[in-house]
């Protein structure tokens, strides 16, 4: 019997053997992946890291699915398909397939018919992280993880921060800073400061078109177009675009990088409504393209559709996110229909609309939507605490408070559309308690759209009128400042 | 009987009664539901009660802590339906009549047949307010109070009250048990070991252990193979293991070389480079292998 066994086994190894061999391929392609030196900003080192997987972008297709573990340096992926042609994208896996850190190469050919330098792919991986600039500093957060683990990496010492932009590339970060208004670079390798040039006025938003060769910079009343090119000073290229005037100017590329949406609220009136006014650029002019076209409601964002191509702008006295006809103004119809919208932002193929509205329950709570598709997600705004104070250590009374008003100034969608990084506002108010207590936050917060929870609300400055009671939720931050940005890296190329 | 293998361990006839296993647990005989609650007869350890001024917001509150405490915590719990079989039903104007004072609620604590009291009070002036008051009988003391305001109609998860609950219990409340027997015909003498800790030599006394938790079990005895396995060991649950230990392999100690299986691998790799060498010469593959490298620049 026990013979038998035996030979039985014999017989699988022998099978197994085989089989191992038939399904085993040519040994001809090189993929490099390069990482960070910086071992916090190295995916390849992350202990979570169970796998890569190596994805045709175009349609998402998995080419290989291969166990790569935390400091692996060499790894095969194999049966890959020769004939492929296309971007590539190379995602670094959790046990959970939480992409710990990402690259991309574009233009792929896999073929056999190459010189051996041809056959290299590099993929330059970066982590997903998440960028919050402020008057102080840039705080890094890794988005993969939560508050309770090593969220928040070496911050970057770079202050007066008013905008950040990230390029396609993710080789680096774009931060523009005020007094004085100047560009800098952060190399994402090593978070290495360098300064590019002076800017004519603080800037308020940065915007990268998809071939990482214009930047725009979105000024309080116009634009700024640079061009990027590699290893050079940036040029600005157009001066500033004003748009007839603007005041809270919206800016965004078009989907080829070409053509530049510009939106700015003019305040004057429009059949009794206030009004914005569009113009659209050409990259290499300044003047525009049709004249400027008005639109009968209030814009507070703009992104590009990422099927049409036209310019969708959050209207949040319509209560929408409209798509917009660029040569007429006219309205193509409604893509996310959502009371409060104030964001838009178009994460792969994806349309993001974010805003805060007054729930059921009567308290200001964050709304997202995800088009296509039904996805709604609504996460209360965190809530502050207030304490009466009593000589008394056995008398506990506290008032939990949800913000009456919550403002977003920033924010950035992570590569899985989950988390959401926002520099936001909170004003609280306790009317019927604590003698009128008011309380004014600010700080970044992180989301999670998957779960509908908030990862972390950390407090950077708190301006507090307490009367009969203190507050007891967080802690106090000892140097105050106010989140003015956010950008979240998409891994880099 | 369920007969189970076991990867990892060399016990390929391992013979297994499992009784209430991770999703499927059911309680052993007589031992009570998680939500039941205790006779009446007993001493509780906390009796929770409401009252009310002004307000029929959050009904029931009383009810729900009662049953999030008996879930969370290993305290055996009175919510206000046993404190009222127990007491009489003018114990709630008795909690009232105390008016918050800590030695009179330990009187009524004592009615109640509790070690110490919880009194939850709901109250509206615009918003709703929330009060609850912790009260021990032994030193006729508050032991914490906390309070919460909402806006009318806005309700409370469960989640909010067992926040509440950890906020003014012990924290050894909220430490719980379950129960796993070992049994078995052949176990006597076996070393038992549970997450590699020995726990003594079989047959054993229940064991009774922090939960929910996965341990791992492992039943060694010298001449036999051993056995081991994975237990979901839930809250106020008992899960009965049943593991019979076969005689170890008479075939152990054969030298590898008169193992037929050791030949035959030697054959089957050759066989392998073989076939491997013939595919490689083989032109017109349609997939290609990836080599990957790190570096860092």
């Amino acid at each position: 019997m026990q013979r038998l066994k035996e030979f039985r086994l014999a017989g699988r190894a022998l099978v197994l053997a085989l089989g191992a061999s038939a399904c085993g391929g040519d040994a001809a392609l090189s993929i490099q992946i390069v990482a960070p030196r910086m071992a916090e900003l190295d995916p390849t080192r992350d202990e979570r890291l169970t796998a890569m997987t190596l994805v045709g972008e175009e349609r998402e297709r998995v080419l290989a699915d291969e166990p790569f573990g935390p400091g692996d340096v060499t790894a095969t992926l194999p049966d890959l398909p020769l004939g492929f042609r296309g971007p590539l994208r190379l995602d670094l896996l959790d046990a959970g397939r939480r992409v710990l850190g990402l690259g991309r190469a574009t233009d792929v050919h896999i073929s056999l018919d190459q010189s051996a330098a041809d056959r290299v792919v590099r993929f330059h991986v970066r982590k997903p992280l998440a960028y919050v600039g402020s008057a102080k500093s840039i705080s890094v957060l890794d988005i993969t993880r939560s508050r309770s683990e090593d969220f928040a990496l070496t911050p970057v010492p770079l202050s007066r921060v008013t905008a950040l932009g990230t390029p396609r590339n993710g080789r680096s970060v774009l931060v523009a800073t005020d007094a004085p208004a100047e560009l800098y670079t952060v190399d994402t390798q090593t978070h290495e400061v360098s300064r590019l040039m002076e800017l004519p006025s603080p800037v308020r938003r940065i915007a990268v078109d998809a071939s990482d060769r214009s930047a725009l910079l979105v000024h309080a009343s116009g634009t700024t177009l640079l061009s990027l090119e590699p290893g050079r000073t940036p040029i600005v290229t157009t001066g500033i675009i004003t748009s007839d005037p603007g005041r809270g100017t919206v800016a965004a590329f078009a989907r080829g990088g070409d053509s530049i949406f510009v939106v700015g609220n003019t305040g004057a009136a429009y059949g009794g409504t206030a009004c914005a006014a569009l113009s659209t650029f050409q990259r290499r002019s300044t003047k525009r393209s049709s004249p400027a076209i008005d639109l009968p409601f209030v814009v507070s964002d703009i992104d590009v559709h990422p099927t049409t191509g036209n310019p969708i702008v959050a209207s949040p006295c319509r209560n929408a996110v409209i798509e917009i006809d660029p040569e007429t103004g006219a309205e193509l119809g409604l893509v996310v229909d959502m009371p409060g919208v104030s964001e838009v932002s178009v994460v792969r193929n994806n349309i993001v609309a974010l805003g805060s509205r007054t729930g059921a329950s009567g308290v200001q709570e964050l709304q997202a939507k995800i088009w296509p598709g039904d996805t709604s997600v609504t996460i209360p705004w965190p809530k502050t605490r207030f304490q009466y104070r009593s000589d008394d250590p056995l008398t506990r009374i506290i008032i939990e408070i949800s913000p009456w008003r919550a403002e977003i100034r920033d924010l950035a969608v992570g590569p899985e559309l989950d988390r959401v990084v926002m520099a936001v506002r909170f004003d609280y108010r306790a009317t019927s308690w604590c003698d009128g207590a008011t309380a004014i936050s600010w700080g970044h917060l992180t989301v999670s759209l998957t779960t509908g929870t908030v990862v972390s609300y950390v407090e950077t400055k708190r301006d507090t009128v307490t009367r009969s009671c203190e507050i007891t939720s967080g802690v106090p931050p000892t140097a105050e400042h106010e989140p003015t940005s956010v950008a979240i890296l998409f891994g880099g190329s | 009987m369920r007969t189970r293998r076991f990867p990892g361990l060399a016990t390929w006839t391992v013979g297994v009664i499992v009784l209430g296993v991770a999703g499927v647990a059911r309680p052993a005989a007589g031992a009570p539901p998680t939500t039941q609650a205790p006779a009446l007869t007993g001493a509780f350890d906390l009796g929770i009660l409401e009252v009310r001024s002004g307000s029929t917001e959050l009904p029931g509150l009383g009810s729900r802590l009662a049953v999030i405490a008996r879930k969370a915590t290993s305290l055996r719990i009175a919510g206000p339906d046993d404190a009222r079989k127990r007491a009489g039903t003018d114990v709630d104007a008795a909690v009232a009549r105390c008016a918050g004072e800590a030695p009179c609620l330990a009187g009524v604590a004592e009615r109640v047949g509790a070690r110490s009291l919880l009194v939850v009070a709901v109250s509206q002036l615009g918003d709703v307010m929330v009060g609850l008051q912790l009260v021990e009988v032994g030193s006729r003391e508050g032991a914490g109070r906390l309070a919460h305001s909402l806006p009318a109609g806005e309700g409370l998860d469960d989640a909010q009250l067992r926040g509440w609950l950890e906020r003014l219990l012990p924290r050894n409340a909220f430490i719980l048990y379950g129960i796993l027997s070992i049994g078995g015909g052949d176990l006597d003498g076996a070393t038992v070991e549970v997450d590699g800790q020995p726990r003594g030599l079989a047959p054993l006394s229940p064991l009774r252990l922090k939960a929910p938790a996965l341990y791992q079990l492992r039943i060694t005895k010298p001449g036999r193979k051993s056995f081991g396995m994975t237990v979901d060991l839930q809250p106020e649950r008992t899960v009965e293991v049943l593991a019979s230990l076969p005689p170890a392999d008479p075939g152990a100690g054969t030298p590898l070389y008169k193992r037929p299986w050791v030949w035959a691998a030697l054959l089957a790799g050759v066989a392998a480079g073989t076939f491997a060498g013939v595919r490689w010469a083989t032109p017109n593959p349609t997939t290609v292998d990836g080599a990957v490298t790190v570096t860092h620049p």
